[in-house]
């Protein structure tokens, strides 16, 4: 697929953009531009200063609040000196000198809090910036960081409040605040300038079910609010201001497209049991509480990877024991009677404790369990908490980036402590809660029987274990069409890794992004795995190929697989395949080509 | 009033970590608190402001306090800076 934008201007005014389908679905209505935050802060007069006021203080009391929150959390994990920085931006806010100046503007000049606020930010940080020395420039930097602080919770506040109609949001770059923050309102699909299929936002709409196509390049730049616009997520298209034709050829497609989406919807509850009797579980990866109702309509089989780090990097802090437990029994609530697999923080330390660390090479360094086993006091808070959720339903523990057998024994050590603190504390919990490992680093996939003996399952993380197989870090442009989920090399580790488990006579998983590709299904299926996790929008696909799948042919089929040499052959035998078998799923989600 | 020439003394300079000892300091007195350097003045409670006075190492500063603990306010400010802001 081309990511380059395809302009047909001379087509009756209607332009066609192409860039990436980042999440599925036909969406046509109309256009509003987000504008973001920080860039264009508008100059506007107000009716009512003293309403203005209201909203600065509110924001001012939020932003501190958040830093607040970052400071506490950051003078116990990395301690009272390097913590005062963020004391620092706290006394900028309450900084009465400088907003008592700000107030009397807005109350004297009848202008937004926005527009005062940022003029008289800039103000300071201009003056800042005529030092010669660069440590001062540079502390223009904190200063800057608190008006964006307020800016963004004074913009905040009046999001929600926008958004009237159902429109397709078109903006520069979307993030994983603005993917949930604005899929509160009727939002029909979004559309943005940058971004992958992979990045944190594309998988959020995924999961959200709102259609999404990103990397258009310069989307914005070609409309405006009210135009009319097509967005097909499937091939990653938009069309602005479509023909006649056009938009009566996207809305036959869109009710076909939709007609299959029911059926699969309608079949959802039903197990994954193939036609000869084989029976796996299709569960959901969730990484947000506002997913958890999308699990009983998609009919997971619980949660097969409840990831734990978007709880650091949305709130910008570590939560405590405490808010981490209850986070997670709204999980294992909303999941019951299933089980919700919890992976503890996974996350590079430079996210973590940024002034001590930058990494060269943050890929192969101080991450997931490794990171956890050196800050044990962080890993056993999070053991504590999964283990209080555990007294509300079923829970799972898994370890990531897990590289050698002695990382699983130390970790189920400091989990055996964590317990022991519980039982002194006379706190209940499941005390059959069951460990499982990530197996997504070579070494762990080839140690994977050893591994075994420590654990009650094996989860197989196919991201991370390709680029680490194929050594290509598939954020560089310069070598991402290198990475290959369907190499012959990834496939025949995953099928040691779940061989590897039977023999030792536990269950294998996947929570990689192949768990959910539809052209991958009948390969797993046929490798012998277990249970497959993946985002929730995907899970009806897969119960549907499963069940109308024979569990012997699917074998034989991963047999003929697993013995060809190239990606390319093996991804032609899954395409020929399920064009055969299920037509529809193989043109809504596969193809690439005219319907 | 009171006024008082000071020198920064400690290496990095009058930077977000002292500006915030500062203001905190300077919010233990009544007495209005402000700062010069070169003619730019500002108010001494506010961490924005005293930020802007850049003030590395060398840099020199007028003092000035005016209120009932001035003086007080005064000693125990220039000692901060005679202190290098415990940085020494």
């Amino acid at each position: 697929m081309s990511s380059e934008p395809v302009a047909h201007p001379d087509v009756g005014g209607e332009i066609v953009l192409r860039g990436v389908g980042a999440s599925p679905g036909i969406a046509i209505g109309k256009v509003l531009v987000l504008k973001k935050d920080g860039i264009v802060v508008e100059e506007k007069t107000v009716d009512d200063p003293a309403a203005e006021l209201e909203r600065l203080q509110k924001a001012i009391d939020r932003s501190t609040y958040e830093l607040d929150k970052i400071y506490h959390t950051a003078r116990e994990k990395i301690g009272e000196d390097k913590a005062r920085i963020f004391e620092a931006q706290l006394l900028i806010l309450s900084d009465p000198v400088f907003f008592d100046g700000v107030k009397h503007k807005i109350t004297r000049t009848k202008k937004n809090a926005e527009y005062v606020v940022s003029t008289e930010f800039s103000k300071q940080v201009e003056q800042l910036r005529r030092s010669d020395n660069e440590v001062f420039k540079q502390r223009a930097m904190e200063i800057e960081d608190s008006r964006n602080r307020i800016l963004r919770n004074l913009a905040e506040a009046k999001l929600r409040s926008r958004f009237e109609g159902t429109p397709i949001v078109v903006t520069t770059e979307l993030t994983p605040a603005d993917a949930v923050l604005l899929s509160r309102n009727a939002v029909l699909g979004y559309v943005s300038d940058f971004g992958g299929a992979r990045s944190h936002a594309s998988i959020l709409s995924r999961s959200l079910g709102i259609p999404a196509v990103v990397g258009l390049k310069e989307a914005t730049k070609h409309v405006k609010d009210g135009d009319e616009l097509i967005l097909d997520g499937y091939r990653g298209v938009i069309v602005i201001n479509p023909s006649e034709g056009t938009l009566r050829r996207f809305t036959d497609r869109k009710k076909w497209c939709e007609q299959l989406d029911t059926e699969l919807m309608s079949e959802a509850a039903e197990p994954a049991l193939t036609t000869d009797g084989r029976r796996v579980s299709i569960e959901a990866n969730i990484e947000l509480l506002e997913e958890l109702p999308l699990l009983k309509p998609h009919g997971a089989d619980g949660i097969g990877l409840f990831r734990t780090e978007p709880l650091i990097i949305d709130s910008d802090s570590i939560p405590d024991e405490m808010e981490q437990a209850e986070i997670f029994r709204q999980a294992v609530e909303a999941a019951s009677p299933n089980a919700v697999v919890f992976r503890t923080f996974d996350i590079g330390g430079d996210k973590l404790f940024v002034e001590d660390h930058a990494e060269p090479n943050p890929f192969l360094g101080w991450r997931g369990i490794r990171m956890m086993l050196d800050r044990p006091e962080l890993l056993k808070d999070q053991f504590r908490a999964i283990l209080r959720a555990s007294a509300f339903g079923k829970c799972k523990i898994m370890y990531p980036m897990v590289a050698t057998d002695e990382e699983v024994i130390r970790a189920n050590e400091l989990l055996a402590e964590a317990k022991k603190s519980l039982d002194a504390e006379g706190v209940k919990y499941d005390g059959k809660l069951e460990v499982g490992v990530m197996i997504e680093i070579p070494s762990a996939a080839l140690m994977s029987k050893e591994i075994s003996k420590h654990v009650a399952f094996l989860s197989i993380g196919t991201n991370d274990l390709t680029q680490y197989l194929l050594a290509v870090d598939r954020t560089n442009e310069l070598v991402a069409n290198m990475f290959e989920e369907f190499h012959p090399a990834v496939l025949r580790t995953i099928k040691f890794t779940i061989d590897s488990g039977h023999d030792a006579g536990i269950k294998v998983a996947m929570c990689g992004e192949m768990a959910g590709n539809p052209l991958a299904t009948v390969m797993l299926l046929g490798m012998g795995l277990d249970e497959f996790s993946a985002v929730s929008s995907m899970l009806p696909v897969l119960k549907k190929i499963i069940r109308s799948t024979n569990y012997k042919s699917a074998r034989k089929l991963a047999r003929q697989l697993l013995k060809m040499d190239s990606a390319d052959e093996i991804k032609k035998a899954l395409a020929d395949h399920l064009k055969a078998h299920f037509e529809r799923i193989y043109f809504t989600t596969i193809s690439d080509t005219d319907s | 009033m009171v006024q008082q020439e000071v020198v920064v003394k400690n290496r990095l300079g009058l930077h977000t970590r002292p500006a915030a000892s500062l203001v905190k300091l300077a919010a233990k007195y009544k007495s209005e608190f402000f700062l010069e350097r070169d003619g730019y003045r500002v108010n001494g409670k506010s961490i924005i402001g005293v930020m802007t006075l850049a003030a590395e190492e060398g840099a020199r500063l007028l003092l000035l306090f005016e209120g009932e603990d001035e003086e007080a306010a005064l000693t125990a400010m220039v000692d901060f800076f005679d202190r290098g802001f415990d940085e020494l």
